[in-house]
């Protein structure tokens, strides 16, 4: 796992509160009941700010899953979360 | 395509009685079609008649029988389809339970409606066989698809002694007095409200119908039974990821009509896949459940001009809708859009301060008809709070829903939201009691006081955010902590505040001694965590 795809997980686990035995391999909101809607806000809010970035409003609603939102952010973010 | 005028012919739509019969009027008419399809997985009509009578004859040979409460939970598969059908064929009466629910809530239900059955998608056997044991429920518990129904006979199943007066299906909403209210309907309602629709709509038949709603959300209603009525295909948006991104559900599914909150098509276009081409499919879009900017329909409409919209307005004591509005033209950027005019056979009065209001006054809608539900279950103080009995002009006496949404009629007849008479709000769809989570939070021995209020957060998205005075040695980190997780163990995770402010003083209140709310949104606006 890159950098970036451990530090993803990680906030996603904090933002979330997601219980430890949940965690798995590819956190999706198909899979966690807690990344509802609202949830999914938190999480965008929560790596805008850590990644210090801004994130295309047009790609927020597609990055519903771990892996697509490392997709996008490895597009935006510096080379040091790489 | 057949016009929809050649179905009415063939099942005098006008003759329906009962919710189910809008499928068993058209189940051998579309036998070999589909009625359901998700993903993978698809039913005919036919196919689907057999899977729901024996299970019907199932519940039957277990007790059920007309105005019996049966629960169900189940996602928005097949399975959950069909429970709610047999259930139906049954003569009982569902009451729709969210596996979402935390077990508290799910046990205030259980206790509530007293069920003669549970029918449980297998997902959540474990957790509601849990539930019961814990707290001695002694109910009849089915899988909708075990191996014991295959004993049961496909054919239709044989009810007598069935009324329009007799419950169709029992909704939960939130209540302001910390316990959520189930609103009764009879099938006499609803249909009533189905039966009009064919009237109010021109659409084709075997049209393919999204189900964006939960069941235990009125619309649901509309996109099953209309859906039927008229030969369709229910296609159910059924993953969390399509509540976060729509487009990749309206983008594969080929979607005729869908019913939903306006949010759902404001978050296409902030995603910016509002033009595509998928998206043409969609020949009537109705929108309902939250205030409706005449912006989003005007851009809708610059791009699919034959697309037909509307608004519809109600709520689940009056039967899903009592106003419905056809937008037909470009409408005042910047405007909201009216909730229009009154369902055909359901009357509405505008009163203020006892009096009837005149064209162009507010006054909190009070709704009389057929579509008024006979009031909540096994709760008369809340029945007797919102259902009273009303003298018309002609001194006969109504009884009459008292909605709490204060309405304006213009001179053309045509009705326009104007707020709310309490601090019943809805958020992205959901109808909810602030007073509801308040009394949560105050149900912690070291809350003092609790004010809850709902902020636009910066993507202009509603949240629920609470504020609690204590005295507590406690830290105020450590149990705001605390507050939440007690909010998560009651509260459906919709009504749970995404954050939760605590004061070691006293929460500002106004000259009449209340929580002063209008304080409390410049404490929540002043919050950094918001």
């Amino acid at each position: 796992m890159s950098n970036l795809e451990n530090k993803v997980k990680e906030l996603i686990v904090e933002v979330l509160n997601i219980s430890a035995d949940k965690v798995d391999d590819g956190l999706s909101s198909d899979t966690i009941p807690e990344w509802d809607s609202m949830g999914h806000m938190q999480i965008i809010i929560k790596l805008e700010s850590f990644f210090s970035c801004d994130i295309p409003r047009n790609e927020m609603a597609m990055m519903t899953s771990e892996e697509a939102i490392v997709k996008v952010l490895s597009k935006i973010v510096s080379a040091d979360f790489l | 395509m057949e016009d929809l005028t050649s179905i009415k012919n063939r099942i005098t739509p006008n003759n329906y009685i009962y919710l189910d019969d809008f499928f068993e009027a058209n189940k051998n008419v579309f036998i070999d079609s589909l009625a359901i399809e998700d993903g993978e997985n698809e039913i005919t009509y036919g196919a689907l008649d057999k899977s729901a009578n024996r299970l019907a004859n199932y519940l039957i040979a277990n007790g059920c029988k007309p105005n019996d409460r049966v629960g169900f939970i189940s996602s928005k598969t097949i399975t959950g389809y069909k429970s709610i059908l047999a259930i139906l064929k049954s003569g009982a009466c569902f009451v729709p339970i969210s596996g979402d629910y935390p077990d508290e809530r799910i046990l205030y239900l259980f206790q509530s409606i007293k069920p003669k059955v549970l029918i449980v998608e297998k997902l959540y056997i474990n957790r509601v066989q849990k539930v019961c044991k814990e707290n001695h429920l002694d109910i009849l518990i089915i899988d909708a698809d075990g191996p014991e129904l295959n004993s049961f006979d496909g054919s239709q199943p044989i009810v007598s002694d069935r009324t329009p007066e007799d419950l169709a299906y029992i909704i939960f909403t939130s209540g302001s007095t910390g316990l959520p209210k189930g609103v009764v309907v009879y099938h006499r309602n609803i249909v009533h409200f189905l039966n009009n629709c064919f009237e109010f709509f021109n659409l084709s038949e075997q049209l393919r119908f999204a189900h964006c709603s939960e069941y235990s959300f009125d619309p649901s209603i509309f996109d099953i039974f209309f859906c039927w009525g008229t030969g369709g295909v229910i296609v159910p948006m059924n993953k969390r990821s399509y509540k976060i991104n729509p487009f990749a559900f309206f983008e594969s599914k080929a979607i005729n009509v869908a019913f939903t909150v306006p949010s759902v098509i404001t978050t296409l276009l902030r995603s910016h896949t509002l033009s595509h081409s998928s998206l043409a499919s969609i020949q009537h879009l109705i929108y309902t459940g939250e205030a409706l900017p005449a912006d989003l329909t005007n851009e809708w409409r610059s791009r699919y001009p034959l697309c037909q919209q509307y608004n519809f307005y109600g709520t689940t004591e009056t039967a899903i809708i009592s106003h419905w509005y056809k937008v037909d033209s470009i409408l005042d950027a910047g405007s909201i859009v009216p909730v229009g005019y009154t369902v055909p056979g359901v009357r509405v009065n505008l009163i203020d301060d006892n009096s009837f209001v005149m064209s162009g006054a507010i006054g909190e809608s009070v709704v009389c008809g057929t579509q008024v539900s006979p009031g909540y279950w096994d709760n008369d103080l809340e029945t007797n709070k919102a259902f009273k009995t009303i003298s018309g002009n002609n001194s006969v006496e109504y009884k009459a829903y008292f909605t709490g949404d204060l309405l304006l009629k213009d001179k053309g007849g045509c009705y326009h939201y104007q707020g709310r008479k309490d601090r019943q709000v809805k958020v992205r769809g959901h109808r909810i009691e602030l007073l509801e989570i308040e009394k949560v939070m105050l149900s912690l021995d070291e809350v003092e006081e609790a004010a809850v209020v709902v902020v636009k957060n910066e993507f202009h998205t509603d949240c629920i955010i609470g504020v609690f005075s204590t005295n507590s040695t406690t830290g105020i980190q450590e149990l705001s902590l605390k507050i939440i997780a007690v909010l998560k163990c009651k509260l459906p995770a919709y009504m749970c505040p995404v954050n939760v402010i605590g004061k070691t003083t006293f929460l500002p209140r106004n000259k009449n001694g209340k929580i002063d709310l209008v304080k409390i949104h410049e404490i929540v606006n002043g919050d950094d965590n918001v």
